[in-house]
């Protein structure tokens, strides 16, 4: 029953307004969800410096917004034009767009928002039961457990993601290192900085998050070049048959299971959850062939996986301070602005926040569905909005974002760095999310590494004497070797690309 | 434990993945890197541009600059429909950034 005086408290912490900014980021949320090429991290990235003038409840709750939204939208041009409108539904695209071309496309469509409604619901209350316990657990921790916390949380990160370990470590490491530019907070040495007095208070995480994902795309858009074609004239009639929604009551079960347990999981989320949960379904099914040819589980089971697991996904964030995706890394960007330090405390010191943000999970999820089916009629015409108008808009967008932190134009010359560099990383195979993950922990991590190696006065061992630090260490170690393991390589990368 | 400590443990670290990362691909059979187009990168320099426009030329002028140079690092670029979005584009965010938010911006250019 405590449980209904915690959610409680969070509706009492919701203003009028609040509710206006949860509409606004779960509109903003399925706009770009629903157009390929802005993804939730690029626009959350680039609605950062406004959210300076809002309360922190309110910055959280539209930014949460939408990253769930994001969801719903994406699946809409999934099904419609064959492209992922997000990365997290490219696994509808396989069976939507069937289901389209034999029209049913109101079907796929009405499926995907019930089914993300349904899994949103659900995570939402494993987020509302399971926060509290974890936060229980990590308020013994001290500097040595989270040192190690953070050890494992990113290498269970790039174990998680796809594409070379060795890479992704490495991206890891030079995040870190990039985190910890300009002047240290204990003896104001500066470090990094070449002179360049801009430097001395290190780089903005913002610059860097738009630089590497908002810019980079752009970049990559313009060089692919994409044509779409919308199947839009075959929508009519959103609800699905009485008979398709039966088959799609385990599917939708299955997906909302695997994707809430996936999305606590660091390097997990939407994507790693919708993937998942479309292998599964076809491994179950009786006939696996109807899978690609438009079956109506194929949409279910990966739509509510993704929206589960975007919303799990909060949990190592909300609990400890630790992101899990690059999405929940600018959350703590968000949470930071506000001066807000994440981390366990978060519960305690401000429950109405912490409250209120999971009850705005409910709230925006029931908008959706309700705004959504009657909208897609606009998501459809916004669809035929070319993408040469579409990029200059966000370039500015970005760029006003960027120079609005610090009315800094040097980091907009950063950000163009980092736009520059992240399209390197890409032709080289390096992923930018480990990036991303590193240097929000860097200044964290070296905090608590130094924290503990003066507590334990400059003997590392400290790390191994203490049981849970030692537990955390050898998972991490143990992930290593399990993925270099030849068998387990070799599933890993079929895995990822058996879709 | 002084603040070079950290750096120099992150350092060495990347400096080992570095070298194992290199003796691979030595060793790994060669892959072309596709070469794209080197127009898209004009989206950087429309960046700069409008970095080094902003603070005496203004949020117009340094929009203006950004959305033109930016549309030429598309594949078609119609002179027509550029002007029409720079036009719209100046207008809301002068509205929504500048007056909106109340964003502390140079609007127009200041010569002096």
């Amino acid at each position: 029953m405590e449980l209904i005086g915690h959610l409680l408290t969070g509706i009492g912490a919701l203003t009028p307004m609040d509710f206006v900014y949860c509409l606004i980021g779960a509109l903003l949320g399925t706009l770009i969800g629903v157009l390929p090429g802005i993804g939730p991290v690029a626009t959350i990235a680039m609605l950062l410096p406004t959210t300076f003038s809002l309360s922190p409840v309110g910055a959280l709750i539209m930014l949460a917004g939408i990253y769930y939204g994001a969801q719903y939208g994406g699946s809409t041009t999934a099904i419609l034009v064959n492209l992922p409108g997000e990365s997290s539904s490219v696994v509808t695209c396989l069976d939507g767009y069937q289901m389209a071309r034999k029209g049913r496309a109101g079907a796929a469509l009405g499926i995907a928002a019930l089914g993300s409604f349904f899994a949103g619901c659900v995570a939402t209350l494993i987020i509302a039961v399971f926060a509290p316990l974890l936060t229980e657990v990590t308020l013994s921790f001290a500097a040595p457990e989270y040192f190690s916390l953070m050890v494992l949380g990113l290498i269970s990160a790039v174990v998680l993601a796809s594409g070379s370990l060795l890479k992704a470590v490495a991206m890891i490491v030079l995040g870190l290192l990039l985190g910890i530019v300009g002047a240290d907070v204990n003896s104001g040495m500066e470090r990094f900085t070449f002179d360049v007095p801009e430097l001395a208070d290190g780089i903005s995480f913002v610059v860097v998050a738009m630089g590497v994902f908002a810019f980079t795309e752009i970049i990559v858009n313009l060089e692919s070049g994409h044509k779409r074609e919308v199947l839009a004239s075959n929508v009519h009639g959103l609800l699905p048959s009485w008979g398709e929604i039966k088959q799609c009551i385990w599917p939708v079960l299955r997906g909302t299971g695997l994707g809430s347990l996936l999305g606590i999981l660091p390097g997990g989320g939407a994507i790693l959850s919708s993937f998942a949960a479309y292998t599964l379904e076809k491994k179950l099914a009786k006939d696996p062939t109807r899978f690609g040819q438009g079956a109506i589980e194929g949409v279910a089971a990966p739509e509510s996986a993704n929206n589960a697991g975007a919303q799990t996904s909060f949990i190592p964030m909300l609990t400890l301070g630790i992101p899990s995706n690059a999405v929940m890394a600018l959350m703590i960007g968000a949470m930071m602005i506000q001066g807000i330090t994440p981390g366990p405390n978060v519960m305690t010191s401000r429950p109405d926040l912490f409250w209120g943000l999971i009850v705005s999970m409910w709230i925006g999820n029931a908008m959706l569905v309700i705004l959504n089916l009657p909208l897609i009629g606009v998501w459809i015409r916004l669809l035929t909005v070319p993408y040469r108008l579409l990029f200059p808009a966000v370039l500015l967008f970005c760029c006003v974002g960027i120079y609005s932190i610090n009315l800094s134009t040097f980091d907009l010359l950063i950000g163009a760095l980092f736009g520059l560099l992240g399209y390197v990383f890409l032709k080289l195979g390096c992923e930018p999310t480990p990036l991303l993950l590193g240097f929000v922990l860097g200044p964290m991590m070296e905090e608590n590494l130094r924290r503990a190696m003066l507590f334990s006065r400059g003997d590392p061992l400290v790390f191994l004497v203490r049981p849970i630090s030692l537990t955390m260490l050898l998972m991490a170690v143990l992930l290593l070797v399990i993925i270099i393991a030849p068998t387990m390589r070799q599933r890993r990368e079929q895995a990822f690309q058996e879709s | 434990m002084g603040p070079g400590y950290f750096p120099v443990l992150l350092g060495t670290i990347l400096c080992g993945l570095g070298l194992v990362i290199a003796f691979r691909g030595a060793a790994a059979s060669t892959t072309t890197l596709s070469r794209g187009a080197l127009r898209p990168f004009l989206v950087l320099i429309a960046i700069v541009a409008f970095a080094v426009l902003l603070p005496k030329g203004g949020l117009v002028l340094a929009s203006l600059a950004l959305v033109v140079i930016s549309s030429l690092a598309g594949h078609e670029f119609r002179p027509k429909e550029v002007v029409i979005t720079a036009a719209v584009l100046i207008v809301f965010s002068v509205v929504a950034f500048a007056w909106g938010l109340g964003l502390r911006f140079t609007i127009w250019p200041q010569w002096s």
